[in-house]
């Protein structure tokens, strides 16, 4: 049976993750308890390894999905970067989990677009955990559901990145 | 001459930032949605001067391109350069050993990303 520990710990990789990741393009997040407004767009996003496996998923307005996109400074479709958005955020949190040993594999985000949204991320065997955070009037929801194995467990970072976020190699170069 | 770069990339978003970040200082731009869409570009176009890549997309990934070119000798000389959200050192050695020239992590960085291009389709 899954502690709230270990869930924890992987949420809060993921909110670090996604407030990193939005950094990089500007705007500081407020970090809150409550989901305000309506929520119409989801980008979902699985992720698989040998002893964890689930879905993340950014969820938010119409209005915030455009606002999102406007940071990052595209004039694609909002649900485009949405999407992208959840790709940047789970190759941070798969990074972080690699530097504590946990190796994961990602898919291609897809999105889900309604009328108030209701996103769970159920199965019977999966927990979920969500953060939020307000910005320029706008909600943004994220959610983590996990399958983990019994002998899942995060130690502190001790593996270094082949290659850090920004930055880049070529190869051959000494 | 403008040098002319393939942008491979299903998100249109990043097709976009890539070309927000090079078209300033010279650099013509094309566009592809996935590797399928790549190589077809890359073995139609001899006036490509280098290649950006990500790696997880529909239908081939960027690593599975790079070895598909390989396998066909297509353009064995044309630098690809790997533009990711990926970081695994299993992928990085996979994508060396089919003929990457370099790896970028997104989010990326527009200057790094300028130099790099610069270095690579010198």
């Amino acid at each position: 049976m899954l502690n709230d520990r270990r869930l924890d710990q992987v949420s809060t990789l993921m909110a670090e993750a996604f407030e990193e990741v939005m950094g990089h393009y500007g705007p500081k997040l407020t970090r809150t308890s409550v989901v305000t407004g309506e929520l119409d767009l989801a980008a979902i996003i699985g992720f698989a390894g040998d002893r964890a496996s689930g879905t993340l998923a950014i969820v938010t307005s119409l209005d915030g999905a455009t606002t999102l996109r406007r940071v990052a400074k595209v004039t694609t479709p909002d649900a485009d970067w949405l999407m992208e958005l959840s790709n940047q955020v789970l190759g941070l949190l798969k990074r972080k989990l690699m530097a504590r040993g946990e190796h994961l594999n990602g898919g291609i985000p897809t999105l889900v677009e309604g009328r108030r949204l209701a996103v769970r991320l159920i199965q019977p065997e999966l927990v979920a955990c969500t953060r939020v955070w307000n910005y320029a009037h706008v909600c943004i929801s994220l959610q983590i559901g996990v399958l983990l194995a019994d002998d899942f467990g995060l130690s502190e970072p001790h593996l270094e990145a082949a290659i850090d976020q920004g930055e880049a190699i070529v190869f051959g170069d000494p | 001459m403008a040098k002319r770069v393939l942008v491979i990339d299903d998100s249109a978003s990043v097709r976009q930032q890539v070309a927000q970040a090079l078209t300033p200082v010279g650099f013509e731009i094309v566009e592809a949605v996935d590797g399928l869409d790549g190589i077809k570009h890359i073995e139609a176009d001899s006036e490509l001067a280098i290649v950006i890549c990500d790696v997880t997309m529909p239908r081939m990934t960027g690593v599975e391109m790079l070895e598909k070119l390989r396998e066909n000798g297509t353009r064995p000389g044309l630098p690809i350069l790997m533009l990711t959200a990926e970081s695994q050192p299993a992928l990085l050695k996979r994508a060396q050993a089919a003929g990457a020239k370099g790896w970028i992590v997104k989010p990326f960085k527009p200057n790094i990303l300028v130099m790099t291009v610069q270095k690579l389709a010198s």
